[in-house]
């Protein structure tokens, strides 16, 4: 796939970069965001990012359930499909950055 | 010659005491007569009006549910002698099977009906043929055919099985396609007019607007029990009964119930290529048909598949003009029943389960899904979804 392009998110002093690509099978741009329930990810200062389809939250303020209806959800743009948890109770010690956004 | 009160001739004849007045005060009940304040009517006296309904007379107010019998419909429609009779019947077949040209091409001069039965059970039929074709003026105006065959029965002297049956058609409009109608009477009170196969069509809406209000207990229970009710050979109350079942017990997340359900269905409907009530609630039975077809029937699959993209397509266009039509247009077969399911409330890990993917395919297709319609919450996804 070429990478054609990328979108730089930048939250609470952290970046994710994420790349957008050409999907043969699909046959249009998809853009490649990281899961971070895999490759979990915060800023400096403890806040986790999420993806807006996570729906196992303990503390999620919505009856849908996923991040992306929470208000503690915060995101650069309306509309992003990846963002940062402002809630407390889910904030971490700042995990070590890996390679999924530098 | 003997005579009666007028409110046993209106008993009689199935009108109003007011009706039998009128005529009797205009001189159309032979031998009438006033006995001070009383009509005195013969008791052989007919209703001046019969003759209005001579020519085009049937038997079944509503002939949408004719008795076909299993895997003989055709044979059956052919039998018919009456040609009104056998012209809706036909029109029924032919829309069951999806041959929508065909049924319109009959249903259509029957909208110019004296009879307001035989035009609002035709514009039935063209308006969900021509929903089905994506022709919505014509649809549009097959709506407003039944609106005014409802509006004139309600305000005239007209039989109660007649206007038990308009009051049907009408509620086809409102629940099936949310169109606005005002004072529509409770479709309970009217059911005891109607044959059987009709009444089981209205336990289908019942159980349909139960579903609508997400009481689907009370979808399943009205579903079950028509069903156990209905005679074998009443063929198509009973696949629609069976799919309203089926959706119910999916939103109760009684998921081999529901496919039971289907298989039911669909039993009852493939020996005569009866596909399009899977067509019309494709989206609400949330990927089963998707899911249970796929192996067996994969061409009628892709023939429900085509017909519902652009039965969607249409109804969204009737239903909201503006912002749902993106949902159908832009969403492969796939999407939507992911975004139906997650709509739902349904995990994505059920999801996968539900649809044999792994749960990081349903991920992707929902973020997918959220990028197409320019979305980023489930709260938002559900506000476009289907109800």
């Amino acid at each position: 796939m070429d990478k054609t392009n990328e979108r730089i998110f930048s939250l609470d002093g952290d970046t994710v970069r994420v790349a957008l690509s050409f999907d043969e099978k699909m046959d249009r741009f998809v853009r490649e965001y990281p899961d971070f329930s895999i490759h979990p990810r915060s800023t400096p200062a403890g806040r986790i990012w999420v993806n807006v389809t996570r729906d196992d939250c303990p503390f999620a303020d919505t009856e849908y359930r996923d991040c992306g209806s929470c208000r503690f959800f915060l995101c650069e743009r309306v509309g992003d499909m990846i963002g940062i948890c402002t809630n407390e109770k889910t904030m971490v010690q700042s995990i070590a950055q890996d390679q999924t956004g530098d | 010659m003997t005579f009666e009160s007028a409110q046993n001739a209106a008993a009689r004849l199935g009108v109003t005491i007011r009706a039998v007045q009128k005529w009797a005060k205009e001189g159309r009940i032979p031998y009438a007569y006033k006995e001070g304040q009383d009509w005195k009517i013969p008791v052989s006296a007919e209703r001046p009006d019969a003759e209005r309904f001579a020519e085009e007379r049937y038997h079944e107010p509503m002939p949408i549910v004719h008795v076909f019998p299993p895997g003989k419909a055709r044979e059956y429609v052919e039998s018919i002698e009456d040609p009104h009779d056998r012209a809706m019947a036909l029109c029924e077949y032919h829309y069951m099977r999806g041959e929508f040209k065909e049924c319109t091409v009959i249903a259509e001069p029957y909208m110019d009906s004296e009879n307001p039965v035989l035009r609002s059970t035709s514009a039935l039929f063209c308006m969900f043929s021509n929903l089905c074709r994506g022709h919505m003026v014509k649809t549009h105006y097959a709506a407003s055919v039944i609106r005014k065959a409802l509006e004139e029965v309600m305000s005239g002297n007209y039989p109660k099985e007649t206007s038990a049956s308009c009051l049907l058609c009408a509620k086809f409009l409102k629940v099936q396609l949310h169109l606005p109608l005002d004072d529509l009477k409770k479709m309970e009170l009217q059911m005891r007019y109607l044959d059987e196969g009709v009444r089981l069509m209205a336990c289908y809406l019942l159980a349909h607007i139960a579903y609508l209000e997400k009481d689907y207990e009370r979808a399943l229970g009205i579903a079950e029990t028509a069903l156990a009710f209905a005679s074998e050979d009443i063929l198509v109350p009973q696949i629609y009964l069976s799919i309203v079942a089926a959706m119910a017990l999916m939103n109760l997340m009684r998921v081999n119930d529901a496919r039971e359900a289907l298989r039911y269905a669909w039993r009852a409907a493939e020996r005569d290529g009866f596909f399009v009530p899977f067509v019309e609630h494709y989206s609400l039975l949330q990927g089963m048909v998707e899911k249970e077809f796929k192996n067996d029937y994969p061409q009628e699959l892709e023939k429900i598949r085509q017909v519902a993209k652009e039965f969607n397509e249409s109804w969204y266009k009737v239903y909201n003009e503006k912002s749902n039509y993106k949902v159908a247009e832009n969403l492969t077969s796939t999407e939507f029943t992911v975004a139906m399911l997650y709509s739902r409330n349904w995990r994505a890990k059920e999801i996968a389960a539900h649809m044999e993917l792994s749960e990081r395919t349903i991920m992707n297709y929902i973020t997918l899904i959220y990028d197409k319609l320019q979305i980023n919450s489930k709260k938002e996804l559900c506000g476009f979804m289907l109800r």
